[in-house]
């Protein structure tokens, strides 16, 4: 589905797409309202689990998210970026629901993981990765892997996003990989720590 | 594992775990139907009848207090404003400051602006609209109370004159908004430095201007370090050093509600040090930006000891801890070196032997490694030295025991940094290439392949070794029947990764 944003001449094709749904969605077409909620859900959904760390709050956002996109839609400036204006209104949302929840206001481990097993669809697999995501992965480090693994985004688009520098956001993700790859491979390769 | 199948799996992973609620969204879409954009509007005219009121008492203040100086100045010149917060705005007004241009410049600011056209409003209206939409969506908090105002105009005097209205203006707003806010004014300098650096790094001139002044004032700040922070972070780190430039006016304070406070960072060092605060001697507790996050720097001084931490400012989670012997310790240790001290510090093994035994665990020697890099740190209470160098195209690093000399930890991994792959290929020189690329030849054959033609049928035939998100990619050009075609194609899997076909112009 998005993994076809990975290469250039597929991500303009892809997102030509995603415009030209908004385009439809501003003349309240619910049909194309639908294919655009199908085909970016798991990058919004992905984004809000990653700064809020709570799927509950994730599928609200989720909600919210679409409706304002139905709102907005009208004034939707194609800039060849419409992933980056989905996300955009995603965080926002996200940024108003830390503000007014208290800071200490989370969710636990156990709910989460009771969460991901009552979804079908989702593997062992599945729901170890995004686990390991929240837990071993620092709040920077997850957003930006989030970004870039499953909304497509390029890392000096990140860079952008973020507002990091690129060498930053660079570091990070790569910091970021080779802890999920530690965990990946069940052990810290040779020489395990004391 | 490769860094592609790792992407796979998460997206996989999420994928899997969105839920498909569409149908409620339908229902809240639905529930508005016909009349959604006037819905919208709606809100913000009720929302911004509060911020038209208050500014239609602020443009009536002001007209008293500076009505007169603004006669006899305010009509000289052209101006430009920009507000800085974490949103961007630009705002160039005529001479009757009535406003030509607002302009957002980051995605952030777009959202601010939203749909609002303000061509030919008044400077004050406007300002008043934009601190409105910016407090409505939560960009302006208690949490993040900065805004940075910079004025740009042909004359010095009517520049300051109108920052100090504008700053005075926006101040008034907040406080409406039971909202103390911090608002720093400055005119700006024009000087081509400070155009290029705003360009390069896609900020406000004004934001440049206060970024350079901050540096001005303490060098340990590289100004790409701080080009990504927000105002009000910005505004900490000027205000937590004590050296905030004279030449930006400021009211209120930073808010710091976000951050865990002095207090707490200073005890999570104590606990992570496994110290009572009673018996800690605090040097400082300030502010300070660590790859591009906001941490509290705490420094002090126990049992001989000096301990450096970098505390998260937003979490209070311990990100660096440093312990190493006090200097006057270091000296009496060396003076009573023979006798016997009452409290001996353990005896380290020293940089060199570390380096020493990082290298023989690599089976190398120092002459094959380059970035070699050496520092004393502590890891899970355990005295290390943290050894880093590149080598082969690898990059490596260890944490050998300051004490033993025992390797602790070892880890080996590719070298990411394009440049440094890049410069081994073009050398031709590594002795040993990281991993099997596919070789010009058969990338240019991938690519011409791809398009059908033969490399007699092509011209400008140009391949490069790059990096694309951390894929090896050969990059090739060529021009053929009046077409340019540019391919990427995986430099290990010789896979065409993007091509695209244009006419050639």
């Amino acid at each position: 589905m998005l993994s076809l944003i990975s290469a250039d001449g597929a991500a303009a094709e892809n997102n030509a797409q995603l415009d030209s749904l908004i385009a439809k969605i501003a003349l309240s077409d619910k049909q194309a309202l639908a294919s655009l909620y199908r085909q970016t859900k798991a990058p919004v959904f992905g984004y809000a689990l990653s700064v809020l760390k709570n799927p509950y709050d994730a599928e609200d956002v989720l909600h919210d998210c679409f409706v304002s996109v139905y709102q907005a839609a009208p004034s939707y400036r194609s800039m060849g970026k419409p992933m980056a204006w989905i996300i955009t209104i995603a965080r926002n949302l996200c940024m108003q629901r830390l503000r007014d929840a208290s800071r200490t206001d989370q969710v636990s481990w156990e709910e989460t993981e009771d969460y991901l097993k009552a979804n079908d669809g989702v593997s062992t697999e599945d729901r170890l990765t995004i686990l390991c995501c929240l837990k071993r992965l620092t709040d920077m480090e997850r957003q930006i892997v989030l970004l870039h693994a499953v909304c497509g985004f390029r890392h000096r688009e990140i860079a952008a996003f973020t507002e990091l520098p690129l060498a930053t956001v660079l570091s990070k993700y790569h910091r970021a990989l080779k802890k999920l790859r530690e965990y990946f491979n069940g052990e810290d390769g040779f020489g395990e720590k004391q | 594992m490769k860094s592609n199948d790792i992407e796979k799996r998460l997206e996989r992973a999420f994928s899997a775990a969105a839920p498909d609620d569409f149908d409620s969204v339908l229902r809240d879409c639905s529930e508005q139907k016909g009349n959604v954009i006037v819905m919208t509007e709606k809100t913000k005219t009720a929302r911004w009848a509060r911020f038209a009121a208050a500014a239609a008492v602020i443009v009536f203040m002001t007209a008293g207090i500076f009505g007169a100086a603004a006669y006899r100045v305010n009509y000289a010149v052209d101006s430009m404003i920009s507000l800085d917060v974490n949103p961007s705005i630009q705002i160039t007004v005529n001479q009757k400051e009535r406003v030509l241009d607002v302009t957002p410049l980051n995605d952030d600011a777009a959202v601010v602006t939203g749909q609002m056209d303000f061509k030919g409003s008044s400077l004050d209206v406007t300002v008043n609209a934009l601190i409105g939409s910016m407090l409505r969506n939560g960009y302006l908090s208690d949490a993040a109370n900065s805004i940075l105002v910079s004025v740009d105009g042909r004359s010095a005097d009517r520049n300051a004159a109108l920052q100090e209205r504008i700053t005075r203006e926006i101040d008034t707003i907040m406080r409406d908004d039971l909202l103390p806010g911090s608002v720093l004014g400055q005119t700006i300098e024009n000087s081509d430095s400070l155009t290029a650096l705003a360009e390069e790094y896609g900020i406000t001139k004004g934001k440049a201007q206060f970024i350079s002044r901050i540096i001005d004032k303490n060098d340990k700040y590289a100004f790409d370090e701080l080009a990504g922070l927000t105002v009000n972070e910005l505004n900490l780190i000027a205000s937590s050093a004590a050296q905030k430039p004279e030449e930006i006016t400021a009211t209120g304070s930073a808010s710091d509600k976000k951050y865990v406070g002095e207090e707490a960072a200073i005890k999570a060092a104590a606990d992570h040090a496994g110290l009572k605060p009673s018996e800690m001697e605090i040097i400082k507790c300030e502010y300070d930006i660590e790859d591009g996050v906001m941490v509290y720097e705490v420094e002090f001084v126990s049992g001989g000891y000096e301990y450096e931490y970098d505390i998260d400012a937003l979490t209070g989670k311990v990100l660096k801890s440093d312990k190493e012997l006090d200097d006057d310790t270091q000296a009496a240790q060396a003076a009573v070196q023979t006798g016997a001290s009452a409290e001996k510090p353990e005896k380290l093994i020293g940089e060199a032997a570390a380096k020493a035994a990082a290298l023989g665990h690599a089976g190398l020697r120092e002459g094959d490694v380059s970035g070699l890099k050496c520092r004393l740190g502590r890891e899970d209470d355990v005295m290390v030295y943290e050894v880093e160098f590149v080598s082969g195209g690898y990059e490596y690093e260890y944490d050998i025991d300051a004490l033993t000399g025992k390797v602790l930890k070892s880890d080996k991994e590719l070298d990411d940094d394009a440049q440094t792959a890049q410069a081994a290929v073009r050398t031709g020189a590594s002795a040993e290439k990281p991993e099997k690329l596919i070789g010009e030849a058969a990338a240019k054959a991938a690519a011409l392949g791809h398009a059908g033609l033969r490399e007699g049928d092509v011209s400008g035939l140009k391949c490069r070794l790059d990096r694309e998100d951390g894929v090896m990619v050969y990059e090739i050009e060529f021009v053929s029947g009046g077409y340019e075609y540019e391919y990427d194609i995986d430099a290990l899997t010789g896979k065409v990764l993007k091509d695209e076909k244009e006419l050639d112009d």
